[in-house]
């Protein structure tokens, strides 16, 4: 071969210098998994809060109506609680109530006579009222006091 | 590198490794893991298990009821003894005051000796309606072992955690040790050593603890303890 037809050095890469470690590189790398540790730990302190019943009045409240009859279809009287909170009330004389300031979201609506509830699991929408319609209230042998 | 980018370098590692120690901790938490049962888990078994003795908050050997609030009911205390007749509810006053969080109530010598059960209170405050909190029932009535939640002096039927209670199981006149583990949302009801009942709930954040009886109970027990979780 003709030295005019050889390759030059440029050709090979294993003449390439070996290029100088980026100390930009080690800390955009070391930068990256802080964020992504900020990320997750900002995520996880979201779901811890969400776990606790306190953040839903953070997104508002509702209000419920509907009336208690009893097993055989007369109104019932007793009380209306929401669990978690300190909103309760009675029911009318036909059985029906309303409760106002409901926090949002997923809550347990108790019907109670003298000595037991009844739990329904309700969902509160804010500024808006939730019919809840007709709840039958179960009478049950309850221990004596 | 200058001495001041070396700085920043290691500034950058120690807030990486705060944030890794902060999401571990984290993660546990949204888990239900309890960081400081973990610790003694890991501890006893290294043969540190002094490092997690549990200490008491209140204790009552029953030679009186000064330290109770009874409800209802006539309990009657006697020499180290408390013995409950038909319907009582009585909550105990130290853990009312203490008002902690997470504990173990231990119920030392608990004898049924006829009727439909007993309960303990446990994370709850009470007011002139009665109880708010929760209630561990030992209650051959209903044939098992339940969790309960109470609201203004009244049961919600429905359990959040129930179990039967097994055929051969010495229910009267034997005594058993029932110990229950009140931490964050998850409570853990031990009978004589063994796990039998576990729920999760977020309504009762804090509170005492109390004993009930109901129907034709006869019920007594030696001696009742708050206990601290490690």
């Amino acid at each position: 071969m003709r030295s005019e037809n050889s390759p030059s050095f440029e050709n090979y890469s294993v003449f390439d210098q070996p290029s100088a470690p980026d100390p930009q590189a080690k800390k955009r790398n070391l930068r990256r998994w802080i964020g992504f540790f900020l990320i997750l730990s900002l995520f996880l302190s979201t779901a811890s809060l969400l776990q606790t019943r306190k953040v839903s009045t953070l997104f508002g409240t509702g209000s419920i109506h509907g009336q208690v009859i009893t097993s055989n279809g007369s109104p019932f009287q007793g009380e209306i609680y929401i669990l978690g909170t300190s909103l309760e009330t009675k029911t009318a004389p036909d059985g029906t109530f309303l409760m106002q300031g409901v926090p949002s979201g997923q809550q347990v609506l108790i019907v109670a006579d003298d000595q037991i509830g009844r739990d329904f699991p309700i969902q509160v929408v804010a500024g808006k009222q939730l019919d809840l319609g007709q709840i039958r209230f179960e009478a049950t042998a309850v221990p004596s006091p | 590198m200058g001495s001041s980018e070396e700085g920043q370098g290691l500034v950058e590692y120690a807030i990486l490794i705060s944030l890794v120690a902060i999401s571990s901790l984290l993660v546990l938490q949204v888990f239900g893991v309890s960081v400081g049962q973990l610790y003694c888990d890991v501890a006893e078994a290294i043969n540190l298990k002094s490092a997690c003795t549990a200490k008491a908050i209140c204790e009552d050997t029953f030679d009186s009821l000064d330290n109770w609030k009874t409800h209802y009911g006539k309990p009657l205390a006697n020499q180290g003894q408390v013995c409950l007749s038909k319907g009582v509810q009585m909550y105990n006053l130290c853990s009312m005051e203490a008002n902690v969080q997470n504990y173990t109530v231990r119920l030392e010598n608990a004898y049924l000796y006829q009727g439909d059960g007993y309960g303990i209170f446990f994370r709850t405050s009470y007011n002139a309606k009665g109880a708010n909190g929760y209630i561990f029932q030992y209650d051959p009535g209903l044939k098992a072992f339940v969790i309960r939640k109470w609201i203004n002096g009244k049961e919600i039927w429905q359990p959040i955690a129930k179990t039967p209670i097994p055929k051969d199981y010495p229910i009267y006149n034997t005594p058993h040790t029932v110990e229950i583990r009140v931490q964050d949302n998850l409570y853990t009801v031990i009978l004589d050593g063994e796990k039998i009942l576990e729920a999760t709930d977020d309504t009762y954040t804090k509170g005492g603890i109390g004993l009930r009886t109901w129907d034709d109970t006869q019920f007594c027990g030696d001696q009742i303890s708050l206990l601290s979780n490690p």
